[in-house]
């Protein structure tokens, strides 16, 4: 197939995000909370739905019922978390408190690799297109080796290990996620990351800040420009065209939309970001995504995804 | 008439799309390949099975819950119509769909309404049904905890602490609590009362006061906040208020977040502006009792007001304490009511506050 450049679109509305961002916000009130799997599943329906690659949308097919018996797993953990603080604290051994706080805060960090392995798990399996799953393939053990070697370099390095830390996460994770047989690859490399912050720090601390927006920029041009999507026959290659400029704009108008609307134009924000990265990332290559092949299983457990929510962790991609 | 059913069938093995021919009959979708063969042995989608999206005047109708197979159809297509009225028929309506029909205002309103009555609820109703739960033992090791935790945070004055002490002791400051005093060497001129009986005095304060009287005032005013349970309450709502968001708002963005903590902060300036008042009048009954001079409260008043002149301008509006002016206008009407009161002046009370005055001097 020859080489050609791929469509990757954001339809979506501020006005109709907006909507379903108060209806479920209504809903969780009503219920105390209880509603909130079923408010990311009809969040994620409509982000997906109205994101199209090739003229074809993508689908989220998790439902709020499946994301609900995980948060209940995920609330009995810190609940149980919670109870051992209270009863620490009642009673009433400072060093006992301590201890226990220590404790929780080294079973957050022995969990956090499980929680990546397992909420990849099942975003990938419910994200579609043209009826076939992504799936994601990592191995749970190498996952957890992974992040607690480089967690370890990190720490002996004061931090500045992170950097490498940072790029052999997103390269093993993004290296497992496959579109049906066509398997994705990212090449992030610890050392560029590493300079790239550091010049992109020097230079908002010299500049007074006005660097950060030309910073995000090439955070960005990295994580798109390092990855690429190939099957048996062909390659895609994705190529960021966002200019530092451009993000001044697009985060300037969003810091002045959530001020200027106490927030509620939060929806605005989100749609406006989508359409902006979706726009600015061209995909060129010759793979025929009219050859993709149904080969990812089904995976329906989403404990590891409501415990990141809950945890409030964002999602590394 | 073939060519209207026609859409663009993807099985769900492969991403290659194929045409393909459907029927509706009976509420059920059956699919027909080009040259008339059943799709899948001409199983039977039910329409209340199917999901369906819209994206660029095509309508993706998904007939499993797996979401493949699925067809698209285009608008140009004459069945397109007819599909998607079955589609929207069949829909099952629940609160979600429901909602989400109305109009964006109306939808503002409901929420912001919602907002309002558990904030009350949280706020006015939780704490004072709640207080009535707690004992005065169980508020005052309540209290004794964050004290605790505040002076392993700031550095005492000792010498001061005895003497602020020993003062307060000379006085009937409240009937069920044992009011403890302690000077913390801050500059920031402020004061204030922990549940069950801690007052905290900020050696700042000490230093812009002239007259026993006003220390009288100061006390009287942080023992109301303690006897009227003012931060026992607070602190109930604080928690309800943080439960709340937790539970209602977590992952939902930045929105509920931002209203919560706008009401807050809206909250707090009249909320406290009542009980700052409430904790002047009641404090300035209770030198009364003493038989202090009431007036000290209005000394006390205008020292604060003197001060905060002369540090940064105050934006009052915004400022959580009520206007200092509003509290010296109410402080005068209650001195007028109370002209005739009987007050004597207390050598006890000024010996020892020639001696707080000396610690605080020397501690500077």
């Amino acid at each position: 197939m020859e080489k050609r450049f791929f469509e990757l679109r954001f339809h979506g509305k501020g006005i109709e995000y907006f909507k379903i961002i108060i209806v479920n916000l209504i809903l969780c009130i009503i219920t105390l909370g209880f509603y909130y799997p079923w408010a990311k599943a009809k969040t994620l329906n409509y982000l997906y739905s109205q994101t199209s690659f090739e003229n074809q949308p993508f689908v989220f097919t998790g439902t709020g019922n499946e994301m609900f018996r995980g948060f209940i797993k995920a609330f009995i953990f810190i609940a149980l978390l919670y109870a051992a603080v209270f009863t620490a604290v009642f009673l009433g051994n400072g060093g006992l408190v301590q201890i226990t706080i220590l404790v929780i805060y080294l079973i957050f960090i022995a969990i956090i690799p499980l929680i990546l392995h397992g909420s990849y798990r099942y975003r990938m399996a419910k994200t579609q297109w043209s009826g076939i799953r992504f799936g994601y393939t990592g191995n749970r053990s190498e996952l957890v080796k992974l992040f607690y070697r480089d967690l370890f370099f990190t720490i002996i390095t004061f931090g500045i290990y992170g950097a490498w830390f940072s790029m052999n996460l997103r390269n093993y994770i993004l290296g497992h996620v496959q579109m049906g047989n066509a398997k994705f690859k990212y090449k992030g490399n610890g050392g560029d990351f590493f300079v790239l912050n550091l010049k992109g720090y020097l230079l908002s601390l010299v500049t007074l800040g006005i660097y950060i927006f030309w910073w995000q920029k090439d955070l960005f041009d990295y994580y798109i420009n390092n990855l690429s999507l190939s099957d048996n026959e062909g390659n895609m290659y994705c190529k960021s065209s966002a200019t530092g400029g451009e993000f001044a704009g697009l985060l300037i108008v969003n810091f002045l939309i959530i001020i200027f609307t106490l927030g509620l134009g939060y929806a605005w924000v989100v749609t406006r970001t989508l359409e902006f990265v979706m726009n600015h990332i061209l995909l060129k290559g010759d793979i025929d995504f009219e050859k993709l092949i149904q080969t990812q299983p089904d995976y329906s457990d989403a404990t590891a995804t409501d415990m990141a929510d809950i945890f409030d962790f964002g999602f590394v991609v | 008439m073939i060519d209207q059913y026609t859409v663009l069938f993807y099985d769900g093995n492969r991403s290659l799309p194929r045409k393909a021919r459907i029927e509706l009959s009976d509420q059920n979708i059956y699919l027909f390949d080009e040259d008339g063969t059943n799709i899948d042995n001409g199983v039977a989608y039910p329409l209340n099975n199917c999901s369906y999206s819209y994206l660029e005047n095509r309508l993706f109708v998904y007939l499993e819950k797996s979401a493949h197979p699925y067809f698209v159809i285009d608008q140009t297509n004459p069945f397109y119509e007819e599909l998607s009225n079955q589609l929207t028929n069949q829909k099952k309506v629940g609160w979600y769909e429901k909602l989400l029909q109305q109009k964006w205002l109306s939808l503002c309103i409901i929420l912001i309404l919602l907002i309002s009555i558990f904030y009350f609820i949280l706020t006015e109703i939780l704490p004072i049904t709640t207080v009535r739960f707690i004992s005065s033992n169980q508020e005052s090791t309540i209290g004794e905890k964050i004290y605790q935790s505040i002076i392993t945070e700031s550095k005492i004055d000792s010498a001061a602490t005895i003497q602020a002490q020993h003062f307060a002791d000379q006085l009937k400051l409240s009937n069920k609590y044992k009011i403890s005093v302690t000077v913390l060497k801050e500059d920031e001129i402020n004061a204030y009362a922990l549940p069950g009986g801690h007052i905290l005095i900020n050696s700042g304060i000490l230093k812009i006061m002239d007259h026993p009287e006003e220390l009288v005032a100061l006390l009287g005013h942080e023992s109301t906040h303690i006897n009227r349970r003012h931060s026992l309450k607070g602190l109930i709502s604080n928690m309800g208020l943080s439960l709340f968001q937790a539970i209602a708002f977590s992952g939902m963005g930045g929105v509920g977040d931002l209203i919560l903590k706008n009401a807050s902060t809206l909250r707090q300036l009249s909320y406290s502006r009542s009980l700052e008042r409430e904790a002047d009048l009641e404090g300035m009954n209770l030198m009364l009792e003493n038989k202090v001079d009431p007036a000290g409260m209005k000394m006390l008043l205008s020292h604060l007001q003197k001060s905060i002149k002369t540090s940064i301008p105050n934006f009052s509006f915004i400022s959580t304490h009520p206007l200092t002016q509003e509290r010296i206008d109410d402080a005068n009407k209650l001195l007028l009511k109370h002209i005739n009161a009987t007050t004597q002046k207390q050598p006890e009370l000024d010996i020892i506050w020639g001696l707080l005055k000396k610690e605080s001097k020397e501690a500077h």
